[in-house]
């Protein structure tokens, strides 16, 4: 009896593991269509969903778009109107959205994303400024490599850099929720450097003779109550990365006390943001405490690094250009009404209890802060060479 | 009575651990991130005082049974006979309803997490099923599966702990301010209901061991390591997402683990961590059957510790077994048919049957017992 039980057991256990899929829709893994690029625009009032695949070693990478009234039609119709046994979603890397469905909103988008069980949360988004995402995923690459290759290159080199950064679904709808405004990386699409390879092999998605696209990450977008409505320059980006705590690696030029150009290498620092209380509860101004750090990896003419006053005249026009920076950045927040750096945090890290006192919501009063911004520099070294 | 003493207090206080998880992660982070937001982390910590303080009680409680008494021939020797037995009534209800809840939200985790579109009937059947195994046969197979299963569950836990450490911000989990005390203070009842459920989910099975001294601070112990498990939890779900987000996810445990990606090659494995949980869900399930029938089986009159190894053997009301197991997996089938009606019975009805059931009627037990001298 013992025997009989325990198979019945067995046999009883193997629907848990889901029969229907194991037994009927079983699939090799050449079947499937791994997606790892999701593109996402609207036209007319509908989606238009566009899907890359990753470029194989022998293949390239696959491509398919479709419209539809909600990005599960469009999906479908993807499906029915392409070869593809299956398309495969639990591997999606990028998401990206085109500018006009951006400034449109992105909550149906983000809605998608963390209802659909295939789709993780902490994927990257990005925003392609002045173009669509259809173009993005169509266009970009060559024979060799797609937009997610592409993308992942980006990702790599953005969660490095001081000038871009990578937002994932989680921290936009946590930043939304949080503060009422997020950033999103702002992918621009512009022609490769690289001379297509005209001897041969695999070119797409444009003919040989024509440049390829590719896609770099061009600072951030804004996203204020859902929708998309500034940019960050590069030079705002790195702005971004010393008031949120974040700071990469950067390059920026200043001149020196002959008007040669010097190229710095900004490579830590951070802030300290006070805030300036006239009563509890009445928050009148933002006292920035900005600190950079950067090496000098670049000198026209020589330059005459030995000497202290030439250090300290790059150091003071390396505070000058980070103190316009941040004074931009912050100024595009005060004119936005929105708290995309997380000020409010700081604000009631400092103080709590005044901070809940406030009358009005930290948005609504960024207008009428005073700030203050300080910048101290400091030129840590000079690499290889010799500084006398 | 039950007076074969078939496992010690240690493998008991293994399975109140891993029983715990099944609550712990259905409701511990979302339901304390929308109460106490980054806070979400101190709330254990603050359950301490109370729950250390309701282990002693218990210790007070089950030290006036008698050597193989389970907690349910406790209360009818506390009450007496007419009294007792209505008392057996509304506690098997309540058994056999939790035993069908905790079904029914694992197979919702199931389908929700790993097989979307799915019918819940052919899991609710199958997990139904093997709880009536489990219950036709004596505590001591689930205590020792409980055992058996804890280093894999623990270890897989750590270790997604370790991992999630990568994600974690720390602006999401401070400052804590004097203004977060009483949103922690009533983030607490959440870890209170967890854990005190699942003491007393150990206790309606004590009956299969010996009585012995250090009960209190066994429990304590036991308790500390629960409360230190819902402590990580926090730190790692609320520390990844925020409380704002971590609130208005269904399982964000689930999601972190889909999220995870080990060492830039291994990714998506959260299929495995799900199946893993069945662990905790059908060891609670089985164990509220066992006791729900219990209950029963007393309360109608029969031997309710009379054990065969025969599955078709009905003597001692071994038929309400049967009876039981067909209930709870009906009423995990009918209860909630939608994500909705689930939230509400997982977030408030079933929370406050729990802690009703820990903080009125049992105390409410004792104080009867003891004024009547019965106990």
């Amino acid at each position: 009896m013992k025997r009989l039980l325990i198979i019945y057991i067995i046999i009883l256990c193997l629907p848990l593991s889901g029969c229907k899929t194991i037994y009927n829709n079983y699939k090799e893994i050449e079947q499937l269509l791994v997606v790892q690029t999701m593109g996402l625009d609207t036209q007319g009032g509908a989606v238009l969903l566009s899907l890359a695949s990753a470029a194989g070693s022998k293949g390239q990478a696959k491509r398919l778009s479709a419209t539809g009234e909600s990005i599960t039609t469009a999906m479908e119709r993807i499906y029915n109107y392409s070869y593809e046994d299956q398309l495969f979603l639990s591997h999606v890397g990028q998401v990206i959205i085109g500018e006009q469905a951006a400034e449109r909103g992105l909550d149906d988008y983000l809605a998608y994303i963390s209802r659909t069980p295939e789709m993780r949360l902490d994927m990257p988004m990005f925003i392609v400024r002045d173009g669509t995402a259809l173009d993005a995923v169509m266009q970009v690459g060559d024979g060799t490599r797609g937009i997610s290759e592409i993308l992942e290159t980006v990702e790599v080199s953005s969660r490095r850099r001081g000038d871009s950064g990578i937002y994932t679904a989680a921290d936009i709808l946590r930043d939304t929720m949080r503060w009422g405004s997020a950033l999103i990386c702002a992918l621009e699409c512009s022609e490769s450097s690289e001379t297509p390879d005209s001897g041969g092999g695999n070119s797409s998605p444009g003919s040989e003779d024509q440049p390829h696209l590719t896609a770099a990450a061009q600072g951030f977008a804004i996203i204020r109550e859902g929708k998309l409505c500034r940019y960050l320059t590069r030079e705002q980006a790195i702005a971004v990365g010393f008031l949120r705590n974040n700071v990469g690696i950067s390059d920026v030029q200043v001149n020196d006390r002959r008007g040669d150009q010097v190229v710095l290498e900004i490579d830590g620092g951070g802030s300290r943001i006070k805030p300036v209380w006239a009563g509890p509860g009445e928050l009148k101004a933002l006292d920035v405490q900005v600190q950079v750090q950067a090496s000098v990896i670049e000198v026209s003419g020589g330059g005459e690094l030995g000497s202290a006053e030439y250090s300290d005249h790059l150091t003071a026009q390396l505070e000058a250009l980070i103190s316009g920076y941040v004074k931009e950045t912050l100024q595009a927040s005060k004119d936005l009404k929105a708290d995309f750096l997380g000020l409010a945090s700081s604000v009631e890290r400092s103080n709590g209890e005044y901070f809940r006192m406030m009358e009005q919501s930290f948005p609504e009063l960024l207008p009428s802060l005073e700030l203050k911004v300080t910048v101290r520099g400091q030129l840590r070294h000079t690499n290889d060479m010799r500084d006398s | 009575m039950n007076t074969n003493y078939s496992f010690e207090r240690r493998q008991l206080l293994s399975l109140g651990t891993i029983i715990m998880l099944a609550p712990a992660l259905r409701i511990f982070p979302a339901e304390t991130a929308a109460i106490a937001g980054r806070a979400t982390w101190l709330c254990p910590l603050a359950a301490a005082p109370i729950l250390i303080g309701y282990m002693h009680f218990l210790t007070k409680l089950m030290a006036c049974r008698e050597e193989g008494e389970n907690f349910q021939d406790l209360t009818l020797r506390a009450l007496g006979d007419k009294v007792g037995k209505v008392a057996l009534a509304l506690m098997s209800l309540w058994m056999l309803i939790y035993s069908g809840f905790v079904l029914r939200s694992g197979v919702d985790r199931l389908i929700v997490t790993t097989y979307p579109n799915t019918s819940p009937t052919s899991f609710t059947l199958v997990m139904g099923f093997l709880a009536l195994v489990a219950a036709l046969g004596q505590p001591r197979a689930l205590v020792r599966l409980a055992r058996m299963v804890r280093p894999v569950v623990l270890g897989v836990l750590l270790l997604l702990f370790v991992f999630a450490c990568f994600s974690i911000e720390a602006q999401n989990l401070i400052p804590i301010t004097s203004a977060d005390i009483i949103p922690t203070l009533m983030g607490s009842a959440v870890s209170i209901d967890i854990v005190s459920c699942s003491a007393v989910a150990m206790c309606i099975i004590l009956g299969a061991v010996r009585k012995q001294d250090g009960v209190f601070s066994h429990l304590c112990l036991w308790t500390a390591e629960a409360l230190l498990l819902l402590t990580l939890l926090g730190i790692a779900i609320v520390g990844s997402f925020g409380a704002e987000l971590s609130a208005v996810l269904t399982r964000p445990f689930f999601v972190l683990v889909k999220n995870m990606v080990f060492f830039r090659t291994v990714e998506r494995v959260e299929a495995l961590v799900v199946m893993l949980w069945l662990f905790p869900d059908f060891l609670l399930t089985s164990v509220f059957l066992w006791a729900g029938q219990y209950s029963l089986r007393l309360l109608l009159g029969f031997n309710a510790g009379y054990h065969s190894n025969r599955i078709f053997d009905f003597g001692g009301g071994r038929w309400i077994i049967w009876l039981s197991a067909l209930a709870v997996t009906t009423f995990a089938m009918k209860l909630a048919p939608d994500a909705l009606s689930l939230e509400l019975w997982s977030a408030y009805i079933i929370p406050a049957a729990n802690l009703s059931f820990a903080f009125l009627f049992l105390p409410l037990i004792y104080i009867i017992g003891k004024e009547k001298k019965r106990i």
